[in-house]
């Protein structure tokens, strides 16, 4: 099964999802912001990122930028609660696969992974 | 006896000359300066020929300056009548033009008789004169033609007189009776050509002719749109303090003293002209009192402008001062703006039919850039195109206020009520006026500049706190709203089979009310997004209404809803602020919303043409309001009651129509649901048709 990332700094909402997630069969790792993310990158790529944008050590699309940029072949879908036509935009041109708004529906969220990973 | 002439005719042979020459130098382009210069030349000529003819000692020489003399004669009244037609409008100009032609062929046949001998034959001593002409059997014939010419021209130039009003009349009441003065005075200079001899008139009417010249000259130099009371007056002084304080007395009380007396007028040549510019100024004072009062009051007026800071009660200022002050009929204040000049402020008779705009590249505009100074009505006759806009404007005098070489807009001043000219100072005063009038005028616009500037950036500002404060409320909230309905989403997923229906359902129920809340929260942020843009757009009604549509059809087909859509085509263009192309996204997720919970779930979409507006109906058979505060967006505020989180988007398509200026009406009746009716004005560029 295909290993995922998320990365978020609200530990409940990010154990919440990391729980659903394992339930589907994914193996989950979680982090809390962008550096530690990029540390867990190093020690063992995911298939999937799963990316918060607004983490306490980069804000926007800031995150996305440094995964990208360290590694490029890292498949990366942004969740943020604050949507924005701008910044969806953006993040889209910087490479990422979804954007995600918050609350989100764990089912199309399931759908989503499944389209993205096969 | 031959002094006099010779005197006489040497001072209007340098004073014709040097009329001739001011006036080309003043517009050398301008035929009514062309033909006056031409027709000064041809009297300089005569005079100055004429001086050399009377007083020669030899005959032969004599016949030869006569001979020259008389080819300045014959074009007197030819140039005379070319002036004369020249000061008519172009289209009485054009019918005159083959009379001027044949005259000018008529003159060269009279030169080429003058050249041959024959009409000037021979000369001889006559009466004070060493030398005048005898009679050939062609000259009386040429004197008629002559005199009847110059009398053609003279009643011409009356004729105009007696049309003309305004300035025009007052420039050419004085000029024409001079030259009438100096017609009847040169003319008998022909009589002894016949052996008549009128004296006194003879030599002494001469002197009227040099007389015309000055007065001329002067008008045209300085005073030439002077009112006639202060060139007599000045006239008056003149010959008083030339003739009767300095050279009578000296010639009375010392006859047989020359050297005495030469000594003594040396003396006081060097003081005359102080004299004379004292008493000038002591006549200007007193016939000017009134003007000079409304000039100071002019001059204290350009000091308060530059005090006040609001342009449209400094455009006010301006021209409710100068109507008053100058007592005219009439003002008009032009600014520029981007696309030309707008009319600021006008007031008097006819405002009311002014133009609003002039072009940038208007005659009138390019003609004031060029000239940089008040500008008459009566300078612009020969330009018929800029003539035509000092009718329009309704001016008989245009100020143009510049800084550098930046045209900031214009003042158009009407007769003065007194029926008098404008003069000099007048238009002293105001090119002194039009500059203070600029600087206010660029002050005020300045700073209008600087406010707006800083009321964009306060607005901008608090856009922008807006805005951090909704993006960080709407992360908490969401964030919040995904912890709360994100684990209950998760019980019911991996619970299917040990949940009961009734629980299932609640719980569903329970997520569903967090994702429209968080829906909510997310239209608000789009109408804030599409608001900050104050710029215009024109949109497709119809593709505005289809784009929402799509946005929804998915949705309310999954729900059941049957729906009937009728849109005509082409609906045609709106123009207005952004945010208006959420207005029917807002208004279709209020249907959305209100179609969730009736078992009969319809929704009519229906829009068409009806004259310059695009009338929309949105109707649905969901719950009605349980109270509608007011049913009139452009009456007052619409609010409605629901006990649904829906009301937002109801609240957001008021606030979207009242900033565009839309009619948004809602009709909620219970048990039948609620009808929306939406009528917008089209942009005036959309083609008529469809619909």
């Amino acid at each position: 099964m295909a290993k995922l990332l998320i990365v978020d700094d609200d530990q409940e909402l990010r154990g919440m999802l990391a729980g659903f997630l394992q339930s589907l069969g994914y193996e989950v790792e979680q982090a809390a912001s962008v550096n530690d993310a990029l540390a867990r990158l190093q020690q063992s790529p995911p298939d999937l990122v799963m990316l918060d944008m607004g983490l306490p050590d980069s804000e926007g699309s800031e995150g996305l930028q440094k995964i990208r940029s360290a590694f490029p072949s890292t498949k990366v879908v942004m969740v943020t609660g604050n949507a924005d036509g701008v910044l969806e935009k953006e993040t889209r041109a910087l490479g990422a696969l979804d954007y995600i708004t918050k609350p989100f529906d764990l089912e199309q969220i399931a759908q989503k992974l499944e389209r993205m990973l096969s | 006896m031959l002094y006099h002439y010779v005197i006489a005719l040497l001072v209007t042979c340098v004073v014709h000359l040097a009329l001739a020459i001011i006036v080309f130098s003043k517009g050398r382009k301008r035929l009514s300066n062309i033909t006056f210069a031409l027709y000064s030349t041809a009297g300089s000529w005569w005079s100055g020929f004429e001086a050399f003819s009377i007083s020669v000692h030899d005959q032969n020489l004599a016949l030869f300056l006569w001979r020259l003399n008389h080819i300045g004669v014959i074009f007197i009244p030819i140039f005379l009548n070319h002036f004369v037609v020249s000061l008519l409008e172009p289209e009485k100009r054009n019918q005159r033009k083959k009379v001027v032609q044949i005259s000018y062929l008529i003159g060269l046949c009279f030169v080429l008789l003058n050249i041959t001998g024959i009409l000037i034959r021979e000369v001889s001593p006559k009466f004070s004169f060493r030398y005048f002409i005898n009679a050939s059997p062609i000259y009386p014939v040429f004197f008629v033609i002559w005199g009847a010419w110059a009398c053609y021209g003279l009643a011409n130039l009356f004729r105009i007189l007696a049309n003309s009003t305004g300035q025009k009349r007052e420039q050419l009441s004085y000029f024409s009776w001079f030259m009438l003065a100096a017609y009847l005075g040169g003319a008998p200079n022909f009589l002894p050509t016949f052996n008549i001899e009128i004296p006194v008139l003879m030599p002494f009417g001469t002197y009227a002719v040099p007389l015309y010249g000055v007065v001329t000259a002067y008008a045209i130099d300085r005073y030439h749109l002077l009112d006639i009371r202060v060139l007599t007056s000045y006239l008056v002084i003149f010959i008083i303090v030339f003739g009767l304080i300095f050279f009578l007395p000296l010639f009375l009380l010392f006859p047989a003293q020359e050297q005495l007396r030469a000594g003594l007028w040396g003396a006081a040549v060097s003081v005359v002209f102080l004299v004379y510019r004292y008493l000038q100024k002591k006549a200007e004072s007193g016939i000017l009192r009134e003007e000079k009062s409304y000039l100071k009051a002019l001059e204290d007026a350009s000091k308060e402008m530059q005090l006040i800071k609001d342009l449209d009660r400094l455009m006010e200022t301006i021209v409710t001062n100068i109507v008053n002050n100058i007592q005219i009929s009439n003002a008009a204040l032009y600014l520029k703006n981007q696309e030309g000049y707008h009319l600021g402020y006008a007031f008097g008779d006819g405002k009311e039919s002014l133009p609003k705009e002039i072009a940038q590249e208007d005659l009138l505009i390019n003609e004031l850039r060029i000239q940089r100074e008040p500008m008459l009505r009566e300078e612009a006759q020969e330009k018929p195109d800029v003539s035509q806009r000092f009718s329009l404007l309704m001016a008989s005098v245009i100020i143009p206020c510049l800084i550098k070489e930046n045209l900031l807009g214009f003042l158009a001043l009407g007769e003065k009520k007194s029926g008098k000219a404008y003069n000099p100072d007048d238009l002293n005063a105001f090119q002194g006026l039009a500059v203070p009038l600029a600087l206010a005028i660029e002050n005020t616009r300045y700073l209008k500049q600087l406010e707006e500037t800083h009321a964009k950036l306060v607005e901008a500002e608090k856009f922008r706190a807006l805005r951090q404060m909704l993006n960080a409320l709407s992360h908490e909230i969401n964030n919040q709203l995904t912890r709360m309905i994100g684990p209950m989403q998760m019980i019911t997923i991996q619970n299917k089979d040990k949940l009961d229906e009734e629980l299932t359902k609640k719980l569903k129920g329970i997520w569903q009310e967090g994702m429209t809340a968080a829906e909510i929260l997310h239209d608000v942020k789009r109408y804030r997004d599409k608001s900050e843009s104050k710029e215009l757009v024109e949109v497709e009604i119809e593709a505005m209404i289809e784009g929402a549509w799509k946005k929804f059809s998915g949705l309310l087909d999954q729900m059941g809803v049957v729906v009937h859509k009728e849109l005509a085509s082409p609906l045609g263009k709106f123009r207005g602020r952004e945010s208006f192309t959420e207005l029917f996204y807002n208004l279709m997720k209020n249907s959305y919303f209100n179609l969730r919970e009736p078992e009969r779930k319809e929704l009519w979409i229906e829009a068409h043409r009806n004259g310059t507006c695009v009338e929309v109906v949105i109707k649905d058979t969901g719950g009605d309001f349980s109270r509608v505060v007011c049913d009139d967006t452009t009456g007052g505020e619409l609010f409605a009651e629901r006990g649904k989180l829906g009301g937002v988007n109801l609240y957001l398509a008021q606030t979207i129509a009242r900033d565009a200026g839309i009619e948004l009406k809602l009709e909620s009746n219970q048990g039948i649901g609620v009808i929306f009716r939406v009528r917008i004005p089209l942009a005036e560029t959309t083609p008529s048709g469809g619909g």
